[in-house]
């Protein structure tokens, strides 16, 4: 690696490096900024400036567009429906996949190669290939309109039960083996021994479940009618459709649906730089 | 305290490795047992066998004359300490030493007790509160023996315990475990790969290969009189010397010819050794220690002769690698004072008498004395 990617030395080309860089940080970042600058102008103002660089600068700056949202639509609502259905799929999948990948990484039982074979096949298949199946059969339950029709669905994952999968063949067997001797069993060995080192797998995965699931749309537009259990994208979707159309309000609504995305990643975040040095086992 | 006896043991793994071959020992009560042997010799299957870890394909195994092959390994009450200590890295060294205590249900004030009794005894009471990955190698292993030590287990199971540690403090924790063990009287396993470890640490020492046991005894004895060529060349560094040959009937009693070479087998060797003049002609191995060879300035009967190709200089002794007819290369110690000849010159070498073993051709000892444990 090191001997491929080895820093440039002359000015010139670390001037083109820094120059490239920056350029791709810009395309990254003026979205998010022209999404929080437009959230806090005057509705009339911005579409106007949207093409030009005052986009980038918060003129009359306030934080009507704000109340606006909350006074429009029931904002708290929908927010807490979002919350509530990603909160229950993040930690019941946690739970949930977290213990079929140690089943599937330490146990030996019968159909275990078949059922690793089954994961791995489903980490390829979109969701869309499978929405019609499952509103099929979500139907010949009865399950409409509601919170658990939102989350079941979505609480098994052969994405985060691969994540855990590859992380715990790499768990030093012998803590788990010194765990036995010492009188665990096979639950607090999980529980006591593997989870509290695992922590930056689980936060990963949560991370990664959160963000998939967050902007979820198609779902919730099949399963559900009303507002009441509705999440944030078919909220957005919603207000802009809502007369009269304010750019302002819109944007403002934006911010409002991205920040806990933001928040949730932040506060995660140093748990994937923690790695195998938790582990205390050396050699 | 217990025993620890296996009978019979085999070991197949599911993809038919055969890991441990008709296994017998016998781990007396309160004694320090080392398993010696090559890596993947099945050492460290055997170790585990006993912790109840694998389970095994034949056989049965018993602590303190009780049968336990069918029970869990936290049923067993054997500790085992980890080549890699596995400590545990999110608890402090104090909560790693109550560990066991707590999965068994002891209360939170006995726990404490015990734990703190064991950090005494192990002189790691001022590091009750860091987390394993803030300790050295060292203070790592100590904790590891700790964890293992402080249920009282009757036996003690140890799985390399000092090889990722560098040589000075491996030296002093084979005497601190030596004293531990004494103090204790804890039957103890130790598996390791290093002869000097296994004859300093063990009362005795059993040599496995491929999955057998090839010999049990004291380390001197097995040293001394070992009972095949794996033995003899695996103990001792270098090891022993083996050399392909044939027995002839000489004037003053048997001898061996290897290559141009007569080499008359000793007096004492030849006593125990059966029916050792109805066997000329046969093929054997000779086997000579590094130490029972010597520089001689004549070319007399009984020497053997080559061109020194290497020569070692260790600081306390001096190696000579000697390459004699037929391809063979003897290992020759010598004193670091002794001048002796030069890579390239020829040495004529004087085998001192009661230092020769001998070795039928399938390799095993001919030697009475290496029969008996």
């Amino acid at each position: 690696m090191s001997g491929r990617w080895q820093r440039p030395t002359s000015v010139p080309s670390q001037a083109v490096t820094y120059l490239a860089l920056s350029v791709g940080a810009l395309l990254w970042i003026a979205p998010i900024l022209v999404m929080l600058v437009a959230s806090l102008k005057p509705d009339g103002l911005v579409l106007p400036e949207a093409g030009t660089l005052r986009a980038l600068v918060p003129t009359d700056a306030s934080l009507q567009n704000y109340e606006d949202v909350f006074r429009r639509v029931p904002f708290s609502r929908i927010l807490l429906n979002s919350v509530v259905i990603n909160g229950a799929i993040v930690a019941g999948g946690l739970v949930v996949n977290s213990t079929a990948a140690y089943a599937l990484a330490r146990m030996r039982w019968p159909g275990r190669r078949v059922a690793l074979a089954v994961v791995l096949a489903l980490l390829v298949l979109p969701f869309e290939a499978i929405a019609v199946p499952l509103f099929y059969q979500t139907t010949m339950i009865g399950w409409r309109d509601d919170y658990l029709v939102q989350i079941v669905p979505f609480l098994a994952s052969a994405l985060s039960i691969y994540l855990f999968y590859t992380f715990f063949l790499g768990f030093p067997v012998e803590l788990e083996d010194a765990a036995r001797m010492d009188g665990a069993g096979p639950w607090r060995i999980f529980l006591e021994i593997v989870v509290p080192q695992a922590r930056s797998v689980f936060a990963t995965v949560a991370i990664v479940t959160f963000l998939l699931h967050w902007g979820m749309y198609l779902w919730p537009l099949l399963v559900t009618n009303g507002p009441e259990v509705r999440p944030l994208p078919l909220g957005i979707a919603a207000f802009r459709s809502l007369p009269p159309l304010q750019w302002g309000d819109i944007m403002a609504f934006a911010v409002l649906m991205v920040a806990p995305v933001v928040v949730a990643f932040l506060a995660l975040q140093r748990w994937f730089v923690r790695g195998v040095a938790m582990t205390g086992v050396r050699g | 305290m217990a025993a620890i006896e296996l009978r019979s043991v085999d070991k197949v793994y599911p993809g038919g490795r055969h890991a441990v071959r008709s296994f017998d020992l016998t781990v007396q009560d309160g004694e320090l047992l080392v398993l010696l042997g090559p890596s993947g010799c099945g050492k460290t299957t055997v170790l585990r066998l006993i912790a109840g870890l694998e389970s095994l394909s034949r056989g049965e195994i018993l602590l303190g004359g009780r049968r336990v092959e069918a029970e869990p390994p936290q049923r067993r009450n054997v500790a085992m300490v980890f080549q890699s200590y596995a400590l545990y890295g999110h608890m402090t060294v104090l909560q790693n030493l109550e560990f066991p205590l707590r999965m068994r249900g002891i209360a939170p004030d006995e726990r404490r007790r015990r734990a703190l009794e064991v950090a005494e005894m192990l002189e790691m009471g001022n590091l009750l509160d860091a987390r394993p990955t803030a300790l050295s190698g060292g203070q790592q292993q100590r904790v590891a023996m700790g964890r293992a030590l402080v249920r009282e287990p009757q036996a003690f199971l140890l799985d390399e315990p000092l090889s990722n540690l560098d040589a000075r403090l491996r030296l002093q924790l084979r005497g601190h475990i030596r004293r531990l063990q004494a103090r204790l009287g804890i039957t103890t396993v130790h598996v390791t790969h290093d002869q000097v470890e296994a004859l300093s640490l063990g009362h005795r020492v059993a040599v496995l290969h491929e999955g057998r046991l090839q010999q049990v005894g004291a380390g001197q004895r097995l040293y001394d009189h070992p009972a095949n060529t794996f033995v003899a060349a695996f103990l001792g560094q270098p090891g022993m010397n083996l050399l392909e040959g044939r027995l002839v009937a000489a004037a003053s009693g048997m001898a061996v010819r290897v290559g141009v070479s007569i080499l008359p087998v000793p007096p004492d060797v030849a006593a125990h050794v059966r029916r050792l003049n109805e066997r000329a002609g046969e093929k054997i191995v000779l086997g000579l220690r590094p130490e029972a060879l010597r520089p001689s300035p004549s070319e007399a009967t009984g020497t053997i002769a080559g061109e020194v190709h290497a020569v070692e200089s260790l600081g306390n002794e001096r190696l000579l690698y000697v390459t004699v007819e037929e391809g063979a290369t003897l290992a020759v110690r010598l004193r670091p004072d002794d001048e002796g000849p030069r890579p390239g010159e020829t040495a004529t070498l004087a085998i001192e008498p009661g230092a020769v073993r001998l070795f039928d051709a399938s390799g095993r000892a001919m030697d009475e004395r290496a029969r008996t444990d």
